[in-house]
């Protein structure tokens, strides 16, 4: 977790609320607030979660082990997509259910290589980078964790 | 106050047919609609205490999607919409769709629909075309559209 005065924070923000960024155009819904601490991973480590399920970016049985990632004032966390949410009609976990209502730096999904590389992108409608630097920032915020990490399109598969 | 009419049937009249949102609709929406004109196969559900029914419609086959139109415009609105009608009809549901002021955009290729307008989007995805909510979900349907809005993409 970065000092608050870490000028890579100043790179990625600055936090804002759930779809703030696309000036409230959303709503995060029942069920999409509860925090689901009992599934959440902290990354901070700099070290792949044991147990993790990894994958081949360019296979198509990825969509199953795509994680949704947060950068708040607790870090880096992850979250398994694929999490059951009964709490919502979404019927799945999504990046409030890391974050509850509060403000977060970044956001989207990645998925743990077998190649031991994070390739992660910013499809996060609640959350998204939305200029260059800051998605450099991200890299560069995995990269300073500990992490190879590669750049994946932003186009859902 | 209930016309002579209503006092006698106990029901609320149907008006002729007049323009509402630019289509013709024999049913005025903002009278609300008793259960007795709820068709057969109509669906109903229960919606923030309330009735409502949801006949075949071009927008939404099943109850359980009301979220998706939740998820879009928000609760807040569905909520005073559904004050005006209980009847889920396309009428109902273009209304609502447009009375917001939301974009979406089509990518350079009109390959990829997209929810944000930015550096990174335009950088990624080339120059971008406006296109209304109502369009969007008239074209790609609600499941796609709030798909769009929670993914920030969708290929079309």
């Amino acid at each position: 977790m970065l000092p608050n005065n870490d000028p890579l924070l100043a790179r990625l923000g600055p936090a804002v609320l759930p779809f703030e960024r696309s000036q409230f155009n959303r709503e995060v819904l029942p069920g999409e607030d509860v925090i689901f601490l009992d599934y959440i991973i902290s990354l901070e480590s700099g070290h792949f979660p044991p147990g993790c399920l990894r994958c081949n970016p360019n296979d198509a049985e990825r969509r199953n082990k795509t994680y949704l990632w947060v950068i708040d004032e607790e870090g880096l966390r992850v979250i398994l997509e694929a999490t059951p949410n009964p709490l919502s009609a979404r019927g799945c976990v999504c990046h409030t259910n890391i974050t509850g209502r509060r403000k977060a730096y970044q956001g989207g999904e990645l998925w743990f290589g077998t190649d031991s590389v994070i390739y992660l992108n910013n499809q996060s409608g609640r959350f998204k980078a939305i200029t260059l630097d800051q998605r450099q920032a991200v890299l560069d915020y995995f990269q300073q964790v500990g992490f190879s990490v590669v750049q994946a399109p932003n186009r859902p598969g | 106050m209930k016309t002579t009419d209503q006092k006698k049937t106990g029901q609320r009249r149907v008006t002729k047919p007049v323009r509402f949102g630019g289509k013709f609709s024999s049913v005025n929406p903002a009278v609300n609609w008793t259960a007795s004109t709820r068709k057969k196969h109509d669906q109903a559900l229960l919606f923030k205490n309330r009735i409502l029914y949801l006949p075949a419609n071009d927008y939404l086959s099943k109850p359980e999607q009301l979220w998706l139109v939740e998820s879009i415009v928000g609760t807040d609105l569905v909520q005073k919409a559904v004050l005006g009608s209980k009847m889920l009809t396309n009428a109902f549901f273009e209304r609502l769709l447009g009375q917001v002021s939301t974009t979406f955009y089509l990518s350079n290729d009109k390959a990829w629909l997209l929810s944000y307008d930015d550096e990174l989007t335009r950088a990624d995805f080339g120059p971008l075309t406006p296109i209304s909510l109502l369009e969007a979900v008239r074209r790609y349907g609600l499941p796609a559209v709030e798909k769009a809005k929670e993914k920030t993409a969708i290929y079309l």
